[in-house]
């Protein structure tokens, strides 16, 4: 009879990891910049009706109306219950962290210690990893990448379990969420896509092709509301060993992109196998040049080559080269292959980490998978291979473990941060700055007093070496 | 669905194996489980701190500064500031004293804003502070916008933290 114990266990490992992940994405207050307008448009429309109309319009590289629909939803909510916002979008920040985890771990379906342990280096591979561990730091004021996420996530967990009569439809909505949420919404389809391609029980070519017919109807939709996407200039992004601002990006590639958008394609991959480059910025050429990194450079790039050469050994030595003979944990490695590429293909027109976030997941289920089948080939391996193996698991474990740790150093950070900006958005002596519309001014006051009251731990009470090692 | 291996003792290989793999994740959660604990009491870990109004300043924490002036507090009050923390000795200072001492200009106008003085025998001691304190010389030209007074004879005025 099959133990439940170590899938029970693993649970009881994710739940106390993503735990103390959502407890520290919830000290983090929505920010001023890229969430205050949004805001004032949501909270300021009529009705969800006329919002949804007018938000199809709001740009002419972005279609999301649904992001303004849930932030107007969400405030709505709060306001009868007369919570405070930051109550509201700093729960469904962490609920997000929970939610993701939890998503991530069914998707593994666990069974039995080899799988426990091999769980235990992918949690710190998905949570340590800067692509993942990016959506905590900001909300938007709620994180679309993380929601895109764990939309992603839970089409893994659907089209890895038993075919349902209710996966379609689950698989749709879901689909059609995040396009409209967000762009990067794309790479739920590509899950479908690559799911079906690659023969996983739980999704159909039926749904694979209702969901392209859904991404058809989608960029019709954005021709007919003559909504391009977003490219080279909306974002700033790195070059080499300079970053960009957006204007001097669209400047310097705006007329011939190709090359900017490979490289940039390229860099998104490398960055979520080898943690390097990142933003578009090869620190290892700033090794070469100065003799020198930082030591944050050193930890990741060691950690991801541990995780990656297991991989690496995985992809070259067992997965079979005919699709034919592949096993069910064989369809799910390659799917997240597919995954990650295509990751790399939508961060094309500039890379910031949170744009990496799907790419991270496969990342880490694909570790799952590998480690996994190193741990099972143990009994079969010399003492010494057996050694490497174990040292490996156990260094790379601790230094996973580490950027994790790191993770919630950086939310603190960003917490005293976001709360400053709200101070300094609306400084008490100048009224010039104020908004003169009394609702947009009600608002700002509103949120400016929940961030100040929202008592954050300033930089100079945070351990001091802390920097050097977990801050980019 | 899983094949599992390491059937032999406990002491295997493949079982020290899957041990090794799984100590870094036991013991990251059994940090996260201590750090949920310390939160669940009110004192979590790398939580905020209890800060007079010139540590706040002194610690560049403009939440905190926000915070306390808007609930009451003077924004002339001296408080003790810590070696560490403080723009020279331990000692007390004022908030704009520890701001110009650490030549903060940005949280010297936030304080200005919210109403700290900078009467004439005040603007005093901060132009000469700003001439002994290890970074008051990035407030000066903020020091002089802020009376067309001259610059005085530093000599005689007592300066902080031994005036207080």
């Amino acid at each position: 009879m099959r133990s439940l114990a170590p899938t029970a266990l693993a649970f009881v490992l994710a739940l106390l990891i993503a735990g103390a992940l959502a407890h520290s994405a919830y000290q983090l207050p929505v920010q001023h910049s890229d969430n205050f307008d949004l805001m004032v448009t949501a909270s300021g429309a009529s009705s969800t009706a006329s919002l949804f109309v007018s938000s199809l319009k709001a740009s002419p590289t972005t279609l999301r109306p649904v992001r303004f629909v849930q932030t107007r939803w969400l405030m709505a909510f709060a306001d009868w219950q007369r919570l405070p916002y930051n109550v509201v979008f700093g729960g469904v920040h962490a609920g997000l962290a929970i939610a993701l985890m939890l998503a991530f771990t069914i998707s593994l379906r666990l069974s039995g210690w080899t799988d426990l342990a091999a769980f235990g280096v992918a949690v710190l591979v998905l949570v340590g990893h800067h692509g993942f561990a990016a959506v905590f730091n900001q909300a938007y004021p709620i994180n679309h990448f993380a929601q895109v996420a764990l939309c992603a996530s839970t089409t893994l967990a659907l089209a890895v379990g038993q075919a349902r009569r209710y996966n379609g439809a689950v698989v749709l909505v879901m689909l059609v969420y995040t396009l409209l949420l967000i762009e990067y919404g794309v790479l739920v389809w590509v899950v479908v896509a690559g799911a079906v391609l690659c023969g996983l029980p739980g999704l159909s070519r039926r749904i694979a092709i209702a969901a392209t017919a859904v991404l058809v109807a989608y960029f019709l939709m954005r021709a007919v509301l003559g909504v391009s996407m977003p490219g080279i200039g909306n974002h700033g992004s790195g070059f080499g060993m300079e970053f960009y601002n957006a204007s001097d990006l669209a400047e310097r590639f705006g007329a011939h992109p190709i090359g900017f958008l490979a490289y940039t394609a390229v860099g998104s991959v490398l960055s979520i196998l080898f943690s390097e480059p990142r933003l578009g910025l090869y620190k290892s050429l700033a090794l070469f040049a100065n003799g020198s990194a930082s030591p944050v450079f050193f930890i990741h790039v060691t950690a991801s080559l541990l995780t990656t050469g297991t991989l690496l050994w995985h992809l070259g030595k067992r997965v079979p080269r005919n699709p034919e003979d592949w096993c069910h944990r064989d369809r799910v490695f390659v799917t997240c292959g597919l995954l990650v590429l295509a990751n790399g293909a939508v961060a094309s027109a500039y890379m910031k980490d949170e744009m990496l976030a799907i790419g991270a997941m496969a990342y880490a289920t694909a570790v799952f998978i590998a480690v996994r089948a190193a741990i099972e080939r143990v009994p079969s391996m010399s003492v010494t291979r057996a050694v490497m193996l174990a040292v490996a698991l156990g260094l790379g474990g601790t230094l996973w473990g580490f950027r994790t740790v790191g993770v919630h150093y950086r939310l603190r950070l960003a917490a005293a941060s976001a709360s400053s900006e709200w101070v300094m958005s609306f400084p008490p002596g100048e009224p010039d700055r104020w908004p003169t519309d009394s609702r947009v001014r009600r608002l700002a006051l509103q949120l400016r007093t929940e961030a100040i009251e929202r008592r954050v731990i300033a930089r100079e009470f945070l351990p001091r070496w802390a920097e050097r090692y977990w801050v980019e | 669905m899983t094949k599992q291996s390491g059937t032999g003792s406990s002491a295997s290989p493949a079982t020290v194996v899957k041990v090794v793999a799984l100590i870094p994740s036991v013991v990251l959660a059994a940090v996260s489980l201590f750090a949920l604990g310390r939160a669940a009491i009110g004192q979590p870990v790398w939580g905020p701190m209890a800060q007079t109004l010139p540590q706040a300043v002194a610690s560049e924490n403009l939440q905190e500064i926000a915070r306390l002036i808007e609930s009451g507090e003077d924004p002339d009050l001296p408080a003790w500031v810590p070696s560490g923390l403080a723009p020279d000795v331990a000692g007390p200072y004022t908030p704009l004293e520890v701001a110009v001492g650490r030549g903060d200009i940005r949280d010297a106008q936030l304080l200005l804003d919210y109403g700290a003085s900078v009467e004439p025998r005040e603007l005093e001691v901060l132009r000469c502070w700003s001439e002994v304190a290890a970074s008051g010389g990035r407030a000066r030209e903020w020091l002089l916008s802020l009376s067309p007074a001259p610059w005085p004879d530093c000599g005689d005025v007592s300066l902080p933290p031994g005036r207080h």
